[in-house]
């Protein structure tokens, strides 16, 4: 009796050492090859001159050749970060501005708010691919809803995507429009968190309007800001979808991004080690610019398993 | 006799200026819910009009709606093919993700471990690596394995790169779950896998609901990795409007008809799941 119940603990504690393992096993074999060995890959193929469609040509050890022929490259290179750091500062900003801003305005008790609340969603929530399509036709010189509206007001109309002073501006519209209802949707959820008593004490102080935004709802939500700044930050830095479906790059290279050069090197030019460089560079910025992310997530996950 | 008169108007008063108030509110929450929709109005009604003529059109009103432009796609060969593909590889990723990504979080919730802080930083870092910058890699791996074009090839990596925001997304609903509930069921006799699949579960039933509807929707409309990994055969529906779409003729109006196609699972999903999609989606933010 007494020994069964010793093996039994002894059984249990065994089991409690092996099955996280075991249950975490999937997921980390799955991004163990998926994810973890492709960024080796990418290190890898930095320093080689490869070609994909010509595999028989093998792959040749350049050394730091690949490196010093992307950050010496002023004609695609620099431009195209000067693009993508435009495109990221202009269209976070006004993400967070409008999203803010609506969260604010609609953070209150009315009559159909879950329906208003789904519709100003549904940007978010649908492909990247509809979206560049529904943009690309409203800023069409031809068909496009946006000549059709500016011609009311007498302007004559213009050939929006193809002039290099306005393409990146109707890629950031249609970027603008999809994803300030997600930082739309975190403030909403983060302003109604906020317990009710705090408001009422603040009632009390006599604090209404500005006042009570700056001494009581921003401090409250400081932290959700800048986390979906910081997420807005880094997947629009790697923007690739609605340049590749809007504009291609181009016109002459006014709507070129670091992400869209990346593809371009490695599936156009066939240029692996050099789309692997421009990789790398977007991969160390991106985790440069999401250390807070990092961070706040991992104080979170050290209280979890108690 | 005077005073109760003056009170009474007052009160109507501010009751008035409740009302204007209130109706000011709903007109300008109106005004800026229609701008952000009338993008779709536009595409919708390109798809059902007869023909384009001129820019004019795009905006009127009235007309007479039809169908043709959609039975024209549905007509097309390619389009039941890629329609399918990209449902067979949306579910089968769901069904990846909100498991695997469920039992990832109970992990991490129910047990600490050797090396729970690499893990844990692993799986965050792999929500920050920006999938651009490992496609040539995914690229030159699947080739290698001869998995180019195949849907199994989409399905995995759609559900590596969607698993770590399911499983922060998931931490929170176990978070929630009382412990004594998974010992009680381990008093019982149940093995770790058995208090997961049998109690654990069914109590997280809305974050798992919430997973699902998210990696349904990210998979319906990723475009990247499907555009790089498929080709003639497992081609995705978002890759097909693509290659429409980058034509120098643009057949405008077979395009927002597949366009509408392609939007309707995911304005269906929002309307009508809002509640656990906003609990899902603000979960991982708002708790960080």
């Amino acid at each position: 009796m007494e020994q069964q119940r010793e093996k039994g603990i002894s059984s249990e504690r065994r089991q409690r050492r092996i099955t996280p393992y075991l249950m975490l096993a999937p997921l980390l074999i799955g991004l163990f090859i998926l994810v973890y060995y492709p960024l080796f890959t990418t290190i890898r193929l930095s320093f080689f001159r490869y070609a994909w469609n010509k595999p028989q040509a093998g792959m040749k050890f350049v050394g730091f050749t690949n490196y010093k022929r992307i950050f010496t490259d002023g004609k695609e290179f620099w431009p195209s970060m000067e693009n993508t750091g435009k495109f990221t500062a202009i269209s976070t900003s006004l993400c967070i501005l409008i999203g803010l801003g609506l969260a604010l305005f609609v953070d209150r008790e009315f009559r159909g708010k879950t329906v208003y609340v789904s519709l100003l969603l549904l940007p978010t929530m649908i492909a990247p691919v509809v979206s560049g399509l529904i943009w690309k036709f409203m800023f069409d010189g031809l068909f496009g809803a946006v000549n059709y509206f500016i011609g009311l007001l007498g302007i004559e109309p213009v050939a929006w995507l193809s002039s290099k002073k306005t393409a990146l501006g109707c890629v950031l519209v249609a970027d603008i429009w999809q994803y300030s209802p997600f930082v739309f949707l975190v403030m909403l959820a983060s302003l109604q968190a906020i317990p009710i008593d705090l408001f009422e004490a603040a009632k009390m102080d006599g604090a209404s309007g500005w006042k009570l935004f700056f001494r009581l709802k921003l401090p409250m939500i400081l932290p959700q800001l800048l986390l979906v700044g910081v997420i807005r930050l880094m997947d629009t830095f790697r923007i690739f979808d609605l340049i590749y479906l809007m504009t291609n790059g181009g016109p002459a290279g006014s709507t070129q991004t670091i992400g869209f050069l990346t593809y371009q090197r490695t599936f156009r030019h066939f240029k692996m080690g050099e789309g692997a460089v421009i990789a790398f560079f977007t991969l160390v910025a991106v985790l440069v610019m999401s250390w807070y992310f990092i961070k706040s997530l991992l104080e979170n996950a050290k209280g979890l398993a108690r | 006799m005077k005073r109760k008169g003056t009170t009474e108007t007052e009160l109507r008063w501010s009751r008035g200026v409740r009302i204007t108030k209130r109706t000011l509110f709903y007109i300008a929450l109106t005004i800026v819910t229609l701008l952000f929709l009338m993008p779709f109005w536009i595409i919708l009604t390109t798809s059902l009009r007869s023909r384009l003529e001129t820019f004019n059109d795009v905006v009127v009103l009235f007309f007479k709606p039809t169908i043709e432009h959609y039975v024209r796609v549905l007509a097309e060969e390619y389009f039941p093919r890629y329609f399918f593909n990209s449902f067979i590889i949306a579910s089968s990723v769901t069904v990846l993700v909100s498991y695997l990504g469920a039992l990832t979080a109970f992990t991490l919730t129910r047990f600490l471990f050797r090396g729970y802080r690499t893990v844990a930083i692993g799986i965050i870092a792999a929500r920050m690596f920006p999938p651009i910058a490992l496609l040539p890699a995914f690229f030159l791996l699947a080739s290698r394995l001869h998995l180019v074009d195949t849907r199994a090839v989409v399905i995995f990596a759609h559900t590596a790169y969607g698993l770590p925001f399911i499983v922060f997304m998931m931490l929170g609903f176990f978070y929630a779950v009382p412990r004594d509930l998974d010992e009680a069921a381990r008093i019982d006799g149940c093995s770790w896998f058995g208090v997961f699949n049998r109690v654990l579960l069914p109590n997280v039933a809305p974050g798992l609901a919430a997973a699902a509807i998210l990696s349904f929707v990210w998979s319906w409309n990723e475009f990247l990795f499907a555009l790089v990994l498929t080709r003639a055969t497992s081609k995705t529906l978002p890759v097909t409007v693509s290659e429409f779409l980058t034509f120098t003729q643009v057949d405008w109006q077979g395009l927002t008809s597949m366009g509408t196609i392609l939007i309707v699972p995911a304005v269906i999903i929002t309307i009508f799941a809002q509640k656990h999609l906003v609990r899902g989606l603000t979960a991982g933010a708002v708790k960080a």
